[in-house]
Parts: C-alpha cells; sequence; structure tokens
C-alpha cells in the first residue's frame, strides 16, 4: 500500500501525528518515536469533514510579540545596547521571537479538522492550518467521490431534511453539550480569571511604589497582595483545565505563575544574599525582624534589585493587561444582526 | 479524539457539540454555530444522508450434496475459497481484506503475526530503538560499554523485523551498527593501551 503524505503534523513533548492518504482508505498515525499508532478511516464510510476556525494564530502572534518586546526592554532602554551583554542578548532573542511571529503569519488562518464516520468523530491532529485542510480536502474529496458518487447541494438538503423530519427527537436547535474534540469543556465563568489578573496588576503597581516609597504597611499589603495573587493563580490554573476558556487566556495564566514564581525566587534570593553579605544576619531570628528589615530596605541603593523589581512590574503589567483585554473580547456578545446572517448564509447556500 | 456519533444528530458542533442546523451544513463559508459562536464548515459527502447499512450475508443453505461447503457451516453453501489457506468459505464467513478474501481464522493469524498489514494498529520502530541505544549513551559515556555491542545486536535482530507501515529505510539500522562498532573499537583502543 502506497502512502501519500498530507502536509502538517502536530508535535507535542513526545507525540506526533500525522496524516497519510492511501487507495481506499486515510491512514492517522501517532508517534512516539519508538512506537506508532494506526488508524485507518476508510473513504467509502466518510460522512463529513467538519472544520471549526480557531484563534489560535491570533493567540499565537500575541504570545510571540509580548516575548518579542520583553526581550528587546533592556536593549530599548539602554543608551548603547550594542555595549551591553543582557541588550545583545535580548536582541538575539527578540529576532528569534520575530521569525516565529512572521512564520506564524505567513502560516495562515487556523483551524481545528475532523471527520465524521457512521458511528464516531474522529479529530485530525495534524489539520491545524486552513491551507492545510484546502490541501487535505481537494485530495480527498476525488477520492472519496470515486466510492461514494457525488453530491449536489439540492441532494443534501433534501437528504438533510429527509434525516431531520425521520428523527424528531433531536431538534436541529436542541444543546447536546460535549465538545468532539476531546473531552467535554467545562463551562463556567471565568471570574477566578478576571480576580488573577486584577490582582497580578495590582501587585505590580504594588512593587513599582515599593521602589520608591519603603514602609511597613506598603510592604504588608504588598505581601498579602501577593499571597491571594498565588493562591488566585493557582486556582485558576486547576479550574481551567479542559475549560473553554480561549487558549490565550490559559496561557497568559501559566505566564503569570512563571513570572511571579520567578520574581520571587530571584526577589528573596537577593534579600537573603543582601542582609548575609552586609552582616545582618540578626534580621534571621524571627519573621518579624526580617519582615520589619525588608520593609525599610531601599532598593534604590541596590541598582540590581531594582531591575529585578522594575522588569517584574513591566512583565505582570503587560500580562495581566494582555489577559483581561482577551477576556473581555472573549466574553464580548457577537454583534451579528438578523439581516448579516441571513446574508451570509445566502452566500454560504450559492 | 474521538466522540460517538449520537443517535439523531447528523452533524454536531466539534466546541460545544450542539446540533448543527441545516443551513450550516450546506454551506460553502464558515457559519458559526448558534449555541458557541464557534465558526464551522461542514463539507458533507454522500454517506452521510444515504445512510445505507451494510447487510451481513446469512450464508445460503445447501440445497443438494453435490455443491460444496462451508468448512465453517458444513450446511451453508460454499462461494469462495481463502486466498490464504484455500478452505471454501461461505458468505457469512467471507471477509474482504483489500483484494483478497479470507476466512475467520487467517485473519486472526494474520493479525496476531502482524502479517497483514491492513490490520496493523501499532508497530515498534526497532530502528530507532538501536539508533537511541547507540546515540544516547554517548552523553554519558562509561555506558557505552554496554550499550555499544546491544544496539548492534538489537540492530541485527531486527533487521528483518515487521517495522513502520509507512516507507521506510533501513539507514537508521546502518548507523546504529556503524555508531555502535566505533564505539567498541574505541573501547578496545583504550583497553589495550592502558594494558601496556
Amino acid at each position: 500500500m502506497r502512502y501519500t503524505r498530507i502536509p502538517g503534523k502536530k508535535g507535542g513533548l513526545y507525540r506526533r501525528c500525522t496524516l497519510w492518504m492511501g487507495d481506499d482508505h486515510l491512514l492517522a498515525v501517532e508517534s512516539t518515536g519508538y512506537t506508532e499508532q494506526y488508524r485507518r478511516l476508510y473513504y467509502k464510510d466518510m460522512q463529513a469533514v467538519i472544520i471549526r476556525e480557531t484563534s489560535r494564530k491570533r493567540d499565537l502572534g500575541l504570545l510571540f510579540a509580548s516575548f518579542a518586546f520583553l526581550a528587546a526592554l533592556p536593549a530599548l532602554i539602554h543608551l548603547d545596547p550594542l555595549e551591553s551583554p543582557l541588550s545583545l542578548a535580548g536582541i538575539l532573542t527578540s529576532a528569534a521571537f520575530l521569525s516565529l511571529l512572521l512564520v506564524n503569519l505567513y502560516k495562515g488562518p487556523t483551524c481545528t479538522c475532523s471527520i465524521q464516520m457512521p458511528v464516531a468523530v474522529h479529530g485530525l491532529p495534524s489539520l491545524r492550518r486552513r491551507k492545510n485542510v484546502e490541501l487535505f480536502l481537494s485530495l480527498l474529496k476525488p477520492r472519496v467521490e470515486k466510492l461514494q458518487g457525488k453530491l449536489s447541494r439540492d441532494e443534501l438538503r433534501a437528504g438533510l431534511y429527509r434525516l431531520t423530519v425521520s428523527s424528531p427527537q433531536v431538534s436541529p436547535m436542541s444543546p447536546i453539550f460535549g465538545g468532539l474534540e476531546g473531552s467535554q469543556p467545562r463551562v463556567f465563568s471565568s471570574r477566578i480569571h478576571g480576580l488573577a489578573f486584577g490582582f497580578l496588576l495590582l501587585d505590580a503597581a504594588l512593587t513599582w511604589l515599593s521602589i520608591h516609597h519603603n514602609n511597613l504597611l506598603l510592604t504588608m499589603l504588598n505581601t498579602l497582595v501577593g499571597m491571594a495573587l498565588f493562591a488566585l493563580l493557582i486556582t485558576g490554573a486547576a479550574r481551567q483545565k479542559r475549560s473553554s476558556l480561549p487558549a490565550a487566556v490559559k496561557t497568559l495564566l501559566w505566564s503569570g505563575i512563571m513570572v511571579f514564581l520567578s520574581y520571587n525566587l530571584i526577589y528573596w534570593v537577593f534579600i537573603y544574599a543582601i542582609f548575609i553579605l552586609g552582616n545582618q544576619v540578626e534580621v534571621f531570628r524571627d519573621q518579624w525582624s526580617l519582615f520589619s528589615a525588608v520593609a525599610e530596605l531601599n532598593p534604590v541603593d541596590h541598582p540590581t534589585l531594582t531591575k529585578v523589581m522594575m522588569g517584574y512590574t513591566i512583565t505582570a503589567f503587560i500580562i495581566g493587561l494582555s489577559a483581561l483585554l482577551a477576556l473581555a473580547m472573549d466574553r464580548w456578545p457577537r454583534k451579528t444582526s438578523g439581516a448579516e446572517l441571513t446574508m451570509r448564509t445566502s452566500e454560504g447556500l450559492q | 479524539m474521538i466522540r460517538p456519533v449520537r443517535s439523531g444528530v447528523i452533524v454536531a458542533c466539534p466546541q460545544c457539540g450542539a446540533t448543527l442546523p441545516n443551513d450550516v451544513i450546506t454551506a460553502t463559508v464558515p457559519l458559526p454555530c448558534r449555541h458557541c459562536s464557534a465558526e464551522v464548515q461542514v463539507e458533507a459527502f454522500p454517506a452521510l444522508v444515504k445512510r445505507w447499512t451494510p447487510s451481513g450475508q446469512p450464508g445460503e443453505p445447501l440445497t443438494n450434496d453435490s455443491q460444496a461447503s462451508c468448512f465453517y457451516h458444513p450446511d451453508k453453501l460454499a462461494v469462495v475459497p481463502c486466498s490464504n489457506c484455500g478452505r471454501f468459505l461461505c458468505s457469512l464467513c467471507d471477509i474482504e481484506l483489500a483484494s483478497e478474501r479470507l476466512c475467520p481464522a487467517c485473519v486472526e493469524q494474520g493479525r496476531q503475526r502482524g502479517r497483514l498489514d491492513r490490520l496493523v494498529t501499532q508497530r515498534t520502530l526497532h530502528d530507532q530503538v538501536a539508533l537511541s541505544l547507540a546515540f544516547i549513551p554517548l552523553l554519558f559515556f562509561w555506558i557505552t560499554l554496554v550499550t555499544a555491542p546491544t544496539a548492534i545486536y538489537l540492530a541485527v535482530r531486527n533487521w528483518n523485523s515487521p517495522s513502520s507501515i509507512l516507507p521506510r529505510t533501513k539507514v537508521r539500522f546502518v548507523l546504529a551498527i556503524l555508531i555502535g562498532a566505533l564505539q567498541i573499537l574505541g573501547w578496545t583502543a583504550f583497553l589495550a593501551h592502558s594494558l601496556t
């Protein structure tokens, strides 16, 4: 049996999915590198190909653009970026992310694709770009028509009407929840995520204030907000699994967790280093002493610490604002008027 | 990745599972699902509306003693011999696989021994295993004393074993043998030098 590879593959940490076209069936291959698993979908049994457009291209574009900007920040801030190794590294990293952004733009719109068979709907994870799906359909349709015959629009409409009439228990408008791609998506409000990103913005603002003002109250507030933020981020991460939230929001939440943890790790390493190297080990005798000492510490006297705090502030602002914008766009009601829908439907039927 | 088709549902939205209305199924451009607003496009084939159920043939009974009977059902008329073992089969036992007509026993045997590519659902890529065993331990060097001969053994042992059903060359086996041989040569030279 000779197989023709369909462009497109979905790669994970240890799995790769590809699609191959045979004489009388489609072969979906899932490979771990050391084993391969095969699924055959025969052309004579195929009922429909279902394509759903996704926002993955937009989300990836936003992600790459954000990281390119963040990586270029040291070079943008530095007066002579070519003299600083950090700025140079940032420029190179930014160039890499810009390349990824261009590749993402070139590859075109994203979608998911699945094939409906008589008893099951099979997802095709390797087909994630519209271009690849169009090519796939151009190769598939002649093969299916050869075995099943052609179907005109009128015949399709008549057949659907006949099926709808013969199955009155399921009306066309009845909602049957349960996504076909993977497990049933959980529909829940995104309040936790909204709160988490709101607290992220608040924490960023308090961190920025802490650079310029040192007092116990501000430090206490910053600590409390940080603890609440961490709890909200972890709760959001646990709840967003298999949810209907946009992928961008989920990614930004994880980015927020990584940034928050990284910042706190680096911050506290610096604090300990400052006190230990400054022979101020008495601050570690109890929590309150340490807390008071941190509150009295002026970050401006330690330029590296200031840069770390500024970096966290900027990054947290970007992540928080982007995520809240993504949430707002997801919740924005679709303003499709009845006339517009009728017009689009008419165009589709022609 | 695989979801069952619910009874009475013609085509369901891939995001929310709601039944798609007929105007979305027949449209040539993506239209929004009425429940989740996901932009969906359906490319329908005749099998969607011409829902025929393939009728299984029960096998015709023998009408006289001169007719050949099925090996598995002596009271049924044989219609075709098995392409593999030659046994006579009735229409109930006849299994069409690609261009061959096989009996149930040959199908099961072919599946178990991996001889019927059509029924293979999983294969181990022995060439990749051998190559990884030859290459990856180089990071830890000392382990290559054991892994190099093992990689060569695996490559030779599985040279003719069924591999991927997709087009694949033996280059990984060759590389595994070469890298393993070089490692063994290296160890030999090292040990000879140490002894002298």
